[in-house]
């Protein structure tokens, strides 16, 4: 506490005090002769604050034991079951949003997978043996009449061939059952179509024999023609 | 212990706040509640009441004038002794004008009971200066005292 270079140490103190005890304890008794106001204090806060210092409260998980422990883990465990039914409900709903999102793409690939399945199964059915095309054919075109068979034997045999095809497949997969008549029109359309093409081969070829191109024309005529218009030339 | 130094505990608090018992009565309870003894409990009972008092009297300055008023006018400092040549009224106004580093050196040393050295670690000041400044307030008291006996007599 004292200060460095201070020449006041503790036998000066003693000496100083010493020698000016006699008039500084003069003082100090007069001063000691006023007595300071007893004061109010709380005992029974003190004891009290005193006793709560003395006697610690006990730890939760001494009073009853395992109390602590037990919450614990039960606190964990619930949290854990909470987190894993999250995550269980979280999968269950991916897994549905995902299926639904992918149901028209299976769908999609399914149909064209039965197309292609149609097509190779057309195809196994599109080779028949000689005998088994001509039972279909008759199969088929017994309840139709001959007329489309008997117009042309080439176009009449693809129009019928387009029809087994068509029916085939039709048959097979059970989707446009609906629209078998029309179909079979569209195979006579195509057998009809094929007949006015040689109409107009035939049209074409009278046309061809009555024109006659025209005779060359001299410039002099042409004057002739424009200066004199006759009425053979003015339409 | 509390009998002994009780009143200058009170005493020494209200050179602070003006409710010293509130002051005296928490450092009670801080001694009450230490696993340890102090070394010196008075020494570390003074320092105690002064830094609770003034900590009461930093929640203090926040009241209103009028209280601080009535409080310091309820509770006198000393007891009325007839044999004194002068009033405690008139100790306490002396006191009271004296500085505050004086003044706490003379409570400390006069009713306090406290050594010199007691008082240099509660103040945080070197011994010499803490004797020095008991020396000139005492000084000082003396002339006041003096002239105020001549006054009255």
């Amino acid at each position: 506490m004292n200060e460095p270079n201070d020449p006041f140490d503790e036998l000066h103190l003693k000496e100083d005090q010493a020698s000016r005890l006699t008039g500084l304890g003069e003082m100090e008794r007069r001063l000691r002769q006023f007595q300071p106001r007893a004061p109010q204090i709380d005992f029974l806060a003190i004891e009290q604050e005193a006793n709560c210092v003395d006697t610690p409260m006990p730890a939760a998980s001494t009073l009853i034991p395992g109390v602590g422990i037990v919450s614990s883990s039960r606190f964990a465990g619930t949290i854990a079951s909470a987190w894993l039914c999250g995550a269980v409900v979280g999968a269950a709903c991916v897994f549905f949003f995902m299926s639904n999102q992918k149901q028209p793409m299976l769908d999609v690939d399914s149909s064209a997978s039965s197309d292609l399945n149609l097509d190779s199964d057309h195809q196994l059915a599109e080779i028949p043996s000689p005998a088994q095309s001509s039972v279909v054919l008759d199969s088929f075109e017994g309840q139709t009449s001959t007329v489309a068979g008997e117009r042309d034997l080439h176009t009449g045999t693809e129009g019928v061939d387009s029809t087994i095809r068509w029916r085939g497949r039709y048959i097979k997969t059970n989707e446009l059952l609906s629209h078998p008549v029309s179909m079979r029109e569209l195979g006579n359309s195509v057998a009809v179509t094929t007949d006015s093409t040689t109409d107009s081969d035939s049209f074409s070829n009278s046309l061809l024999s009555q024109f006659s191109p025209p005779q060359p024309v001299t410039q002099a005529e042409l004057r002739r023609e424009l200066l004199n218009p006759s009425k053979d030339t003015v339409h | 212990m509390y009998e002994e130094h009780g009143a200058a505990l009170v005493l020494y608090a209200r050179q602070w706040c003006v409710h010293p018992d509130d002051a005296l009565q928490d450092a009670l309870i801080d001694l009450a509640q230490l696993a340890l003894d102090p070394r010196d409990p008075v020494a570390w009972l003074f320092k105690t009441v002064r830094r609770k008092a003034i900590n009461q009297v930093r929640s203090e300055n926040r009241r209103s004038k009028y209280q601080l008023l009535a409080a310091e006018q309820r509770e006198p400092w000393f007891t009325n002794d007839p044999a004194a040549s002068m009033g405690s009224s008139e100790m306490e106004s002396l006191l009271a004008n004296l500085p505050t580093l004086e003044r706490e050196i003379i409570v400390a040393r006069i009713w306090g009971e406290l050594s010199f050295e007691q008082i240099a670690e509660l103040v945080d000041r070197s011994l010499s200066f803490v004797y020095r400044r008991y020396q000139q307030a005492l000084r000082d008291l003396e002339k006041k005292i003096d002239s105020q006996v001549r006054k009255m007599s």
